[in-house]
């Protein structure tokens, strides 16, 4: 008797885990969000605060998320995808999974090369991924571009993550769209063999490495270094005051960014208010909130970005069309296998 | 009664959950048919090796390291007594409440080149890089290290279970045939507790093999990572699901090769008279060899890394822990509960439809079901989500061409698909535990039962439940643990708005805001805490029972 | 004949609880002993300590000529070459019969081993079963495993706790003689753990009566029956009443039955006011005899009646009467009494 009343109480936990979560708020925008929500709760906040828009969110990973909403198909819930690179955005668009969107303010704000050329997907922030080096350790005016890092004065001197991420897989695809494929991969056998270790951890684990001892270059990106100096660990902080930033290739095409970028889906059913969220994402407040919050640059032009940000000067970024990066992915990541970058 | 079906309704039932339950397993086979283009040329060719060995190498550092400390620790607190034994006991679990990737990162904190070890040592001796040789903690030593530390715990306790349950006079037995203490350990209380070292083991493995967190954040190119990479690098699902498909098929070899090889030997214990289990009673150096082995378990798999959670946790507590925090933790509570008792119960039907019914449709379909273990979450989350949407879709076009009606998605993004994951990718932790205490009952009782007229589930209710209490309760508290854990099925099949401490923590942590990180990890292993105590007491209670069950029988006969 | 196995004052006890006191026998070697009382008398605590798993609190325990336990230092048991075979067979379920046997030999070659092993199984008659594991076979055959497992090593001292209790009570006796022919066929000396006075008369040379801890008695089983030492075995051993006497001579006893002549068997001293030892057989039917008594019950057990009777005086006592001999309940009967021993206790 007692295990039918135990069953009879799971039906109805059941039942009431079916029973809708949402709250039915006059207006709202669900957002499926590959940036994590501790950083990207607080100005979703502020924009509810400001338009009364109710903002619902998944997290996760970008690919489970893309693979959420194609299966989801037309019923999907989603109206608004976040990525934290271009590369799943144009993934996104070639599975037929996001709609354009005519938006004055996107286009006028967005710059070309950071948004879909058929206005698919729009860039929000710039991740800037160049070389930093330890300071008095390395001469600045022997560092030049990403292809020099190949060459065998490096020998044991470079730290990097593995192949497995996402920024090194568009940082090579820039590349391949550079120097075309045999170069790079020629490159990248040359950067593997001036590993200082096997890739291991993440950016801060790279910057952290140089920082004591165990290699004279890191590859990472900004806002890495700007959460370390931000970081309440002293030891984080002591770390991060021993590295230097330098912005290769600035002769050339320049230095690689990646972009954090948003579009809206097919299925959305409340697409005004996602194109308002993406709007508000470009206003001046949200840019600034990423540089000075995420340590990340904005994408739009004329906003300042931090003074942490600005002390490691202006740069001059790759203006390679961010669909490009998706396009070549795939590649740079079997070119990478070759490698043996692990 | 007339009988339309090769089975009966009971039949029928434990045949269609197990069936339900292996539906994302077969989902991800399926994908064996769909092309994945040169993915597998260029995988053969470059990495492939590398995923196999590295994984292979895993497993084995894995066993022999969860098997020299659950087994030896599980023997020293069951059948030795030594200072503090009775803490032992209890707290040589708490390790299970600690996730994997949340070890990891707390012993990269403290042991990387730049962590507080190293750089103490550089300065008491002045030394600086490559001046000194220092263990690589991010290595696939490292790995196995970190893993087995968390894992040990199923091994333990299921041996433990074994010990406590074996009979003293077997033991004996082997001491008067001249083997001492260490001889009669390795030749009769081991073999004898084989089948449940094994199922610790493979317990311990299946989570191995289905570890992404800490072989990614470590570096070590596993199958796994690889079924990551390939995914998301390569953006192609069907090669990912094609070596998740060879991983379940690797491990599905394993047990079954296992199964064979203990055929016809039994292990039901042939004594029927349980003395009282009578300690070694260690003194001197060797109490203090067992309390120094028992300790440095403890510390390295619980204490160090608890106190560097709880010192990052100090460090930022005001900010974190807030009115969400503790919506949080209600809701990965609520969950883990949930689930439990589901997993209990479909354990119950399916150990038991075997048990009554030893076909071979059956235990194949359990056995596939019981698969999902050792599957990255993940990917079982997909292989939830690809059914559970197209379910959704086929009903609503139906409702929309037949009503006019569009019922949206019934199922996706809701917490039922949540927890249907977590049931099929927990399932072997309460089937394992469920049929070894199954399997301490003779099958004559079940011939008894039967010949006094009790049906099945008349059985199931009023003489294997009260038998199995020790058992259930292991099972319900086991998933309880892993579900307060789990992160990636949670993390893509959830609704909105919906946040568990693991989402919690495994987002900060990959963003390697460690500190920020530590509350929300914290808070797992203290919920954690409870059940494991819980566990460790039912255990011990559970050789009483036995033996009053075994008068109960010796009377009878 | 060489002492095999001596215990001296043996003492043991559990905390304050004492479970054995003062224990003292030896065994020739070749000899089988047992120890025979009713549950909780201590009889398997002294065997655990022969074997080494009970340390003992006063005393010594001599094996082959050698010291294996004191209180200061007790020998390990897997170093004192004993055998010992327990009430449940404790088989292992995880090795065939073939290596349960071979399992305490694994000092001894392969080859070798192995000989020995299909020796014994040749000895039992278990050469057909060599490689089936336990839970397929019977109990008897279970019984033989465990018993020549523990022969195999050729241990000094084979112990048997209650060996024969899981089998069917008219088996048992038949399995002791068994066993007891094996035994001596090999020159074995054993001792034997048993609440069933049968099972020890079967097998054993020795019988020790426990109770309470304390060992009343050391001898064979005529003694044992005839010649108890106080009531407690006199109780415990076989069956009988005791009746109220007079001692008027060296060997008379007077009873409400008359003079009874005999050899008295004195313990502490020789009382007048005694109480008898009747054993059934010494009440002798005899239609003749001038005395008579009530028959209130009767019992079959095949050859013979048991009777129980009634004295004028109300006190009952046994007698055995062969079965052709039909009287019926509420007749008298004509007995007298026939004694070799008197065997009389202090009346208090």
């Amino acid at each position: 008797m007692r295990s039918m009343r135990v069953f009879g109480l799971l039906v109805l936990s059941l039942s009431l885990l079916t029973a809708p979560i949402l709250s039915q708020a006059a207006e709202q925008v669900n957002l499926y969000s590959a940036r994590i929500e501790a950083l990207i709760k607080p100005i979703l906040d502020r924009f509810t605060e400001q338009t009364g828009i109710q903002v619902n969110m998944v997290t996760g990973n970008a690919d489970e998320l893309l693979s959420r909403l194609e299966n989801e198909g037309r019923n999907s819930p989603a109206d608004l995808l976040l990525t934290t690179d271009a590369g799943r955005l144009h993934r996104a668009k070639q599975a037929d999974l996001l709609q354009a969107v005519e938006s004055d303010v996107l286009s006028q704000r967005i710059p070309a090369a950071y948004r879909d050329p058929e206005n698919y997907w729009f860039g929000l922030s710039l991740r800037a991924r160049p070389i930093m080096y330890v300071k008095g350790k390395v001469d600045p005016a022997t560092l030049s571009t990403y292809e020099d890092l190949a060459d065998p004065r490096w020998d044991n001197q470079i730290c990097i993550r593995s192949s497995g991420n996402i920024y090194n897989q568009s940082l090579v695809a820039s590349m391949i769209a550079a120097n075309g494929l045999a170069k790079t991969e020629q490159w990248a056998n040359g950067l593997v063999s001036n590993f200082a270790q096997p890739p291991r951890g993440g950016d801060r684990d790279q910057i952290k490495a140089a920082a004591a001892g165990r290699c004279s270059l890191a590859i990472a990106n900004t806002y890495y270094l700007a959460g370390m100096l931000n970081s309440d660990d002293p030891t984080e902080q002591e770390a991060a005051a021993k590295m230097a930033v330098f912005w290769p290739n600035q002769n050339g095409r320049g230095t690689h960014v990646n972009v954090s970028g948003a579009a809206v889906t097919k299925a959305a059913k409340n697409r005004d208010n996602a194109i308002k969220l993406m709007e508000f994402l470009t206003s001046d407040e949200a840019q600034h909130w990423y540089a000075d919050v995420n340590g990340e640059y904005p994408v739009v032009e004329d906003i300042a970005s931090s003074a942490l940000l600005q002390q490691w000067g202006e740069f001059k970024a790759d203006p390679l069309n961010m669909g490009i990066l998706g396009e070549n992915n795939r590649e740079a990541l079997k070119l990478m296998d070759r490698a043996g970058w692990q | 009664m007339s009988r339309l079906l090769p089975f009966t309704t009971f039949q029928s039932l434990v045949l269609l959950s197990a069936l339900l339950l292996a539906m994302p397993v077969a989902v991800v086979v399926g994908f064996v048919f769909v092309p994945s283009g040169d993915v597998w040329a260029h995988l053969a060719s470059t990495v492939l090796s590398d995923y196999i060995s590295n994984s292979l190498l895993l497993m084995l550092g894995v066993s022999v390291g969860t098997l020299l400390l659950g087994v030896s620790t599980a023997w020293l607190t069951t059948m030795c007594s030594y200072p503090g034994r009775g803490i032992f006991e209890w707290a040589l679990l708490l390790p299970m409440a600690m996730p994997a990737y949340i070890i990891a990162y707390t012993y990269t904190g403290m042991l990387d080149f730049a962590g507080p070890v190293q750089t103490l040592l550089r300065d008491l001796t002045g030394w600086g890089f490559g001046d000194y040789w220092f263990p690589q903690i991010r290595s696939l030593n490292g790995a196995v290290l970190m893993l087995t530390l968390v894992l040990y715990p199923y091994v333990y306790l299921l041996s433990r279970a074994a010990f406590l349950n074996q009979s003293v006079c077997v033991l004996d037995v082997s001491r008067t045939l001249g083997n001492g203490p260490w001889r009669t350990f390795f030749s009769v209380a081991l073999p004898l507790a084989r089948p449940a070292i094994i199922a610790g083991l493979s317990l311990a493995l299946m989570e191995t093999l289905a570890d992404y967190g800490t072989v990614q954040y470590f570096g070590v190119s596993t199958f796994t990572t690889g079924i990551f990479r390939t995914w998301f690098g390569m953006g192609s699902a069907a090669a990912a699901a094609q070596l998740a498909a060879g991983l379940m098929v690797f491990v599905f070899a394993l047990i079954m090769l296992e199964r064979y090889s203990r055929r016809r030997a039994r292990y039901h214990h042939t004594s029927r008279r349980h003395q009282d289990l009578r300690r070694y009673h260690l003194t001197g150096g060797k109490a203090w060899l067992a309390f120094s082995v028992s300790f440095s378990v403890l510390l390295f798999g619980f204490l160090l890394p608890a106190s560097q959670l709880l010192s990052w946790t100090v460090s930022v507590a005001d900010d974190v822990i807030d009115a969400r925090f503790m919506q949080m933790l209600f809701n990965s509570l609520q969950l883990a509960t949930l689930a439990a008792g589901l997993a209990l119960v479909l354990a119950l039907l399916m150990a038991y439809g075997q048990r009554l019914y030893p076909g071979k449709a059956i235990r194949y379909a359990v056995r596939v079901a019981a698969m999902g273990y050792a599957v990255p979450g993940a990917v079982i989350a997909v292989g939830v989500m690809i059914p559970f949407a197209w379910f959704d879709n086929t009903l609503d076009s139906w409702t929309r061409v037949t009503f006019d009606y569009s019922t949206g998605l019934l199922l996706s993004g809701t917490l039922v698909a949540v927890v249907f994951a977590y049931l099929c990718r927990f399932l072997a932790v309460a089937l394992q535990t469920v049929e070894s205490g199954l399997g301490r009952i003779t099958p004559s009782m079940d011939e008894a039962g039967r010949s006094f007229g009790y049906r099945p589930l008349t059985m199931l209710r009023s003489v294997h439940i009260p038998i199995l209490q020790g058992s259930l309760l292991t099972a319900l508290l086991l998933v309880f643990v892993d579900v307060l854990k789990e992160l990636p099925a949670t993390l893509i099949l959830r609704p909105f708005n919906f946040n568990t401490l693991a989402v919690r923590a495994y987002e900060l942590a990959s963003d390697e805001r460690l500190a920020e990180a530590a509350p929300a990890a914290l808070a797992i292993v203290v919920a954690g805490i409870v059940p494991v105590i819980l566990l460790s007491r039912t255990i011990t209670r559970s050789r009483q029972t036995a033996s009053h069950l075994n008068d109960a029988t010796a009377q009878d006969s | 004949m060489a002492i095999q196995l001596a215990l001296n004052n043996v003492s043991i006890a559990y905390g304050n609880h004492v479970v054995a006191e003062q224990i003292s026998f030896a065994l020739n070697e070749g000899e089988i002993g047992c120890l025979l009382g009713p549950s909780g008398c201590g009889k398997t605590s002294l065997l655990r300590a022969i074997a080494g798993f009970e340390p003992v609190r006063e005393g010594g325990i001599e094996l082959h000529g050698k010291v294996v336990s004191e209180p200061s230092k007790q020998l390990p048991p897997e170093q004192r070459h004993i055998g010992m075979v327990f009430q449940d067979f404790a088989l292992f379920p995880h090795l065939t019969v073939a290596k349960n046997i071979g399992f305490g030999l694994r000092k001894l070659s392969r080859q070798a081993r192995q000989q020995r092993v299909d020796e014994l199984l040749e000895l039992v008659e278990l050469s057909a079963a060599r490689d089936l594991y336990p839970h397929q076979l019977s109990g008897g055959q279970q019984q033989r495993v465990a018993l020549t497992r523990a022969m195999a090593p050729r241990p000094d001292i084979l112990l048997l706790d209650e060996p024969f209790s899981s089998m069917d009570s008219d088996l048992r006796e038949q399995l002791a003689r068994d066993v007891r022919q094996l035994l001596r066929k090999d020159g074995i000396t054993a001792i034997l753990v048993t609440h069933d006075q049968h099972e020890a008369f079967a097998m054993a040379d020795h019988i020790g009566v426990l109770g309470n801890g304390r060992l009343h008695q050391w001898g064979n089983g005529y003694d044992l029956y005839h010649r108890p030492v106080d009531r407690f075995v006199a109780d415990f051993i076989g069956q009988g009443v005791l009746i109220p006497g007079r001692v008027v001579g060296n060997n008379q006893v007077q009873t409400e039955l008359g003079l009874v002549t005999g050899e008295i068997d004195a313990h502490n001293g020789l009382p007048t006011e005694v109480d008898l030892l009747l054993r059934p057989d010494d009440v002798i039917h005899d239609d003749d005899s001038p005395m008579k008594a009530e028959i209130v019950g009767r019992a079959f057990r095949g050859a013979v009646y048991l009777y129980t009777l009634k004295l004028n005086s109300g006190q009952p006592v046994l007698c055995l009467v062969q079965s052709h001999h039909q009287h019926d309940i509420g007749e008298y009967l004509g007995i007298r009494l026939e004694a070799e021993h008197l065997a009389v206790f202090r009346r208090y």
